[in-house]
């Protein structure tokens, strides 16, 4: 917009002619036309950031256009301010609509991290500044201040600001903005206007959205009347947030005080007199989400008390001796029960509804408090079961509750009351299992706890054993607690405060065997997670309580509660409550932010590997993404992601079975991972590493018969020191094993083939040769019993075929040898036969293949693929003939794709090149 | 990472530490020079976008002490011996003839340029900036050269280089891309050569009415498309003759008449660093004794952000908006 805009600005203002090629290209000009009080002539009002952190406001009379609507030009320059104060480039201006008392103002946003507003009321009054600008001042270290103030600045964003814009007026006195930024995150900023100009008065940030990842938000859309901000992302998100719903819902709090007095009790414990003087406080103990309307919460002196939101009403349900100093409350959502357990040993079950109750003692001849309260039910309506689990405070043996509710009566009363003791998993001498979590599956009769150390016990309920002892006792999430535990189908899924999430599938009887499928970390301290269409998760994050849709990767709320370590209670897409400071806070948590689309890296992407319809891709965001292609609309469906890698992903294979998946990059990392569909990958080994290599190539052999009955997998793995080193990996162990190591020379290694006949490799870095070392029996590594790996042999062929970096390089057997297609920096194409017997190999090239790098060679059929960073996408036929071979451009397209990285063939015809962003492609006419 | 991981992973980092230059870049001049022996028979040159100085610096060492070295740049820039350094804006016309008075008045044998903005991840948008610094760079060096002058400017191999490419040819008897073993193989970046400036008659250069904006390129008097250059081929490899297009479908076929893909060219011998590889520390330095990491000739500027990232650090790291660092 900006960049048609110029000239036409340049032409007709000529005294401005010299600042013009200063401004940076982003920063966004704001027309508006206004009527001039003074001339009445139509004006236009313009303000621009420089590169230099300067903001110019000027306007121009606009000449119209005679024949059609529009402008002709402009002339009658007026330069108003010249407004100094960011220490970084502007990216971004706007010009505030009207406020109250006639107040205009200007916003601009900088790579200084800040947002500034300036008082640009006064602009038509100001005294014009001279056009003749002395331009030795440009650059950064202003001395002098000319015209509007600062009124106020933000501060907030951890990377550059990219966008701002002021929201109409809503509040008398009130300015509000949003901001948009490198840092991933949208934001809200109000600040009080009818303040009166005290410096330095900060921009308040009101709210902040987070729906990107990588790295970006680039664009956004504001629709005032709904509410409504839409963003977009480099990782090709586009993000909704119901910004007003979502700010209007402000936070609710009360001191104990408060909601004594609103149910009208005095704070003062009754008749007891010892306490009389010392006036003993009630606190907030524990809290219970009863259902969308309401919450229950415990106090310390015993006190149960319950919350209606939708009439802002306290009540109290009761005061009991036994929950004085110590309760445990938990509740069946939905159900209007709650389950409490007191430091007496009794537990009890009240009806919030009726308010009946029932009490019993949680384990035979225990008489300590009870230390923790689990709760399950199973079935539905009339016939649902109901479960408490307790525990003691040292706990070898754990009570299992069960009974009904007799809804035939009115009010309800509890019936079938039975209790089941269970023998703790851990055996003596390990460590306690200290329950975290309760899952009982009705269908299988499995009863499931999850333990502080984030081990796994289950049990058959069916069984007549007593006291019931676990099956199974695993270790799952090591070293923390296990949060959830989901039956999902005929295995479980299980959630940690380490914040990995796993599903777990369970082999049916009599050899139980527990098989993780899934699992993936989350920047959460996971706390909780519900599964429907999508996996919601939500625990703490920093000092916020944080809920994630894990399937679009995206934060659907954030609480700033001060952090995990209080009482709370959450009931999802509804409220948050906590106590903090003393006092009972209220969060709603209504869903006001989700993707309208979904999108991939939201870096650069550097590597593909594809098997099947399955594309795996990792980029410099750290993530590696399995996705595939729908074979009707030709998008890629997203699926899992998974964040292991701690820098950018450069090279991915799957073994033919695809199976397995290996992924290498930065800091020499080398991962396996077991891949059994897009949505289930789990991380099987990790290969030593080294901070200050790279891995950009590797290839890899399936070994049969290995250990296990996957085999196991040889892979050559080229390093940024030059070094190349071979592998075996057990799948069995998860353990990499050197077998074999050798130097090619000092440049970087970018690629790394298995010869067609297994009977060498083919190496390729920056200094444009080929090379080939042979190998006598590359499979015979496996089985080698090896005190230390053994040294590479002495290569038979070198050849050097492009000028610098062979950027891109494939093998394919043919009938008169193999041949390499490689795509160089030096933007040529290359073609090299290698007769192996007689270890000779012979070049063609064909230069300017491209105009930039050839990143990516792809053989499609008997034709090759190539593209480049030129955004040119060539299909060229390749004749191989005894004498020399012929080539021919078929075919040339441009991608969308900037910064091409790597292209693959997936669901068999269909080719999808990587970069910034991904681009599908289909070759036609059956090639 | 320790001081020296830097160190082991970028050689030229080490070396322009160790060989008293201002910043790695210097090591791209010089082999582009060793390519192209650009100072032959150059006594003055005009160095652009200059600061912090490494170019100058490598002009201020190897062009005889007789010769007229300018360096101009916005920011101010650290003084050089046999160098005028100008803090001036190269588009302003005032510009011009300040530069003219420094160089005696006469024309310029050689004006490079080491400019680049700094990116902001989209890519078109930072290769049309890179491409409109250069055209900038390009038309305060038209104003300045002499014929047959020479004109190397850092250039991102993007998507339309190639049309920047052909306009470079309307003003130059040859125009090469160049990419020097000091220059990253993973940057977009590499450097333009233009030898043999000639503007075709009737050409008056200005910054008034600059190349590209506001004033048209002149008419190519080179035959368009490809023609019978010098391919840069390595030692033993054929160049395939390429077969016309076979009916395929050219998407774009107006939009390539003003496109041109310079031959390009590798500088620097492959003995040399190469950029992307890792090495090994040396044991001992020049004079025998233990190698020691050096800090750098001239530390780098204060970022723009300097400000915010101090008073995030005394908000305890979280920040106002309490989110994590993404």
């Amino acid at each position: 917009m900006l960049c048609s805009f110029l000239p036409q600005l340049r032409l007709q203002t000529k005294k401005w002619l010299s600042l013009l090629p200063t401004m940076c290209c982003l920063n966004t000009i704001t027309l508006r036309q206004i009527a001039d009080a003074l001339s009445s002539e139509d004006r236009v009002l313009v303000a621009a950031g420089t590169v230099f952190g300067e903001i110019l406001l000027w306007s121009a009379a606009i000449i119209p256009s005679s024949s059609s609507p529009g402008i002709r030009g402009l002339k009658n320059p007026k330069t108003h301010y010249r407004l100094l104060g960011h220490e970084g480039s502007i990216f971004g201006v706007n010009i505030s609509p009207k406020y109250h008392g006639g107040k205009y103002y200007l916003a601009s946003c900088s790579d200084d991290r800040t947002i500034r507003i300036w008082d640009i009321s006064q602009f038509e009054s100001s005294p014009p500044i001279s056009g003749d600008m002395d331009i030795k001042k440009t650059g950064f270290g202003h001395e002098l201040v000319q015209g509007g103030g600062c009124v106020s600045v933000g501060w907030g964003h951890s990377a550059r600001i990219w966008g701002v814009r002021f929201l109409p007026a809503t509040k008398e006195g009130w300015v509000e903005l949003l901001s948009i930024s490198e840092d991933l995150t949208s934001r809200f900023w109000t600040f009080d206007s009818e303040r009166k100009y005290a410096r330095d008065t900060e921009l308040k940030n009101v709210a902040t959205y987070r729906l990107h990842s990588g790295k970006h938000i680039w664009s956004f859309a504001l629709d005032f009347e709904r509410g409504l901000l839409a963003t977009g992302g480099a990782d090709g998100k586009i993000g909704l947030v119901h910004y007003r719903d979502d700010q209007e819902s402000r936070e609710e709090a009360w001191g104990m005080d408060t909601v004594l007095a609103q149910i009208g009790v005095s704070r003062e414990e009754p008749g007891e007199p010892n306490h009389r003087d010392k006036k003993a406080h009630d606190a907030f103990k524990e809290y219970a989400a009863l259902d969308n309307d309401r919450f229950a919460a415990t106090t310390t002196l015993g006190r149960v008390l319950t919350y209606t939101l939708s009439q802002k009403k306290w009540s109290i349900l009761g005061q009991w001796a036994g929950l004085s100093g110590w309760s445990i409350l938990a509740s069946w959502g939905g159900s209007g029960l709650i389950a409490l357990g007191a430091h007496n040993g009794l537990v009890g079950v009240l009806d919030t509804v009726s308010g009946r109750e029932w009490w019993w003692q949680s384990m035979a001849g225990e008489n300590g408090k009870v230390a923790g309260v689990f709760l399950e039910r199973a079935g539905i309506g009339g016939g649902q079961n109901y479960y408490i689990l307790t525990t003691a405070l040292s706990p070898t043996i754990f009570s299992l509750h069960s009974f009904r509710m007799d809804h035939s009566k009115s009010p309800p009363v509890l019936i079938d009351r039975e209790t089941l003791p269970l023998q703790s998993p851990a055996r003596v001498g390990e460590t306690k299992f200290l329950v975290t979590s309760l899952a009982i599956n009705q269908e299988t009769n499995r009863l499931f706890l999850g333990s502080r150390a984030g081990s796994l016990g289950i049990y058959d309920l069916s069984s007549t054993a007593r006291p019931l002892r676990a099956f199974s006792h695993s270790l799952i999430h090591p070293t923390d607690a296990i949060t959830t535990i989901l039956p999902l189908g005929p295995g479980i899924l299980t959630t940690s405060r380490n914040g990995e999430y796993s599903h777990l599938s369970i082999s049916p009887p009599p050899h139980i065997h527990l098989t993780k499928t899934h699992s993936q970390k989350s920047p959460l301290v996971i706390e909780g997670a519900r599964q429907s269409d999508n996996l919601t998760l939500w625990g703490f994050r920093g000092k916020n309580f944080t809920i994630i849709n894990q399937a679009s990767q995206h934060e659907v709320h954030s609480v700033a509660c001060g952090g995990a370590h209080r009482s709370w209670a959450h009931r999802l897409n509804r409220y948050f409550v906590w106590t903090k400071a003393g006092k009972a806070h209220l969060a709603r948590t209504h869903p006001c932010r989700k993707l309208l689309q979904s999108g991939l890296h939201g870096r650069e992407v550097k590597s593909i590997a594809t098997h099947g319809d399955l594309i795996a891709t990792g980029a410099e965001d750290t993530l590696l993404h399995l996705s595939t292609l729908s074979p009707h609309s030709g998008q890629l469906c997203p699926g899992a992601v998974v964040g292991t890698h701690t820098t950018g992903i450069h090279a991915l294979q799957f073994t033919p079975s695809g199976r397995y998946l290996f992924s290498a990059g930065g800091a020499g990392e080398l991962l396996a991972w077991r891949v059994r569909s897009a949505n289930e990958i789990v991380l099987e080994g990790t290969c030593e590493g080294w901070s200050d290599l790279r891995v950009e190539g590797f290839d890899l052999l399936p070994v049969e018969g290995g250990e296990g009955e996957e085999g196991g997998v040889l892979l050559v793995v080229g390093y940024s020191d030059s070094t190349i080193r071979f592998y075996y990996f057990s799948p069995s162990t998860g353990v990499f094993s050197l077998v074999m190591k050798g130097t090619y020379r000092t440049c970087c290694i970018l690629h790394i083939k298995f010869l067609p006949s297994n009977d060498g490799i083919l190496v390729a870095g920056t200094d444009g040769y080929l090379r080939i070392y042979p190998l006598s029996d590359p499979l015979s590594l496996a089985s080698l019993p090896l005190p230390l790996p053994l040294p590479l042999p002495p290569k038979t062929i070198e050849k050097r075929v492009h000028q610098s970096s062979i950027k891109a390089m494939r093998v394919a057997a043919r009938a008169n040898g193999v041949y390499v297609y490689t795509g160089g920096d030096d933007c040529a194409f290359g073609v090299t036969r290698i007769d192996i017997k007689n270890s000779v190999a012979e070049s063609w090239i064909v230069p300017r293949a491209h105009a930039s790098a050839v990143t990516a060679v792809l053989c499609v059929g008997r034709h090759v693929l190539t593209a480049g960073v030129d955004q040119q996408v060539k299909f060229w036929n390749v004749s191989e003939g005894e004498d020399g071979i012929t080539v021919g451009m078929r075919e040339q397209r441009e991608s969308a794709i900037a910064d091409i990285s790597a292209a693959e063939t997936v669901g068999g015809a269909k080719v999808v090149i990587v970069g910034v962003g991904v681009d599908v492609w289909e070759t036609s006419d059956g090639l | 990472m320790g001081k020296s991981s830097k160190d082991k992973r970028d050689s030229y980092y080490r070396l322009a530490k160790e060989q008293g230059w201002r910043a790695r870049s210097a090591f791209k001049l010089l082999q582009l020079n060793s390519q192209f022996n650009l100072f032959a028979d150059v006594t003055r040159v005009v160095d652009l976008c200059a600061a912090p100085g490494s170019w100058s610096q490598v002009l201020s060492r190897t062009l005889p002490p007789t010769s007229t070295i300018v360096s101009l740049d916005l920011q101010p820039m650290t003084p050089l011996p046999g160098v005028t350094t100008l803090q001036a804006d190269i588009t302003h016309p005032s510009t011009l003839p300040l530069l003219l008075q420094h160089l005696g008045n006469k024309p310029a044998d050689l004006v490079i340029s080491d400019g680049a903005p700094d990116v902001t991840g989209l890519h078109d948008l930072d290769e049309y900036i890179q491409s409109q610094l250069l055209l900038a760079a390009l038309n305060l060096a038209t104003c300045v050269l002499k014929p047959g002058g020479g004109f190397v400017a850092k250039i991102f191999r993007g998507r339309d280089v190639a049309i920047v490419f052909a306009q470079l040819r309307c003003l130059f008897d040859r125009v090469t891309c160049a990419k020097p073993r000091s220059s990253r193989g993973s940057s977009i970046e590499a450097f333009v050569v233009c030898e043999g400036y000639s503007p075709p008659a009737g050409f008056k250069p200005s910054l008034e009415t600059p190349l590209g904006l506001g004033a048209k390129f002149p008419e190519s008097r080179r035959p368009s498309g490809r023609d019978k250059e010098e391919e840069h081929l390595v030692d033993g490899v054929k160049e395939v003759e390429l077969r016309e297009a076979e009916g395929g479908e050219d998407s774009d076929h107006v939009s390539r008449e003003a496109r041109y893909i310079a031959p390009f060219i590798a500088c620097g011998d492959l003995s040399e660093f190469d950029s992307d590889a890792t090495y090994a520390l040396p044991e001992v330095d020049e004079f025998g004794q233990k190698w020691k990491s050096k800090d750098p000739i001239q530390p780098p500027t204060a970022p723009p952000y300097k400000t915010a990232l101090e008073m995030r650090r005394q908000l305890g790291g979280g920040g106002s908006g309490g989110l994590p660092k993404p």
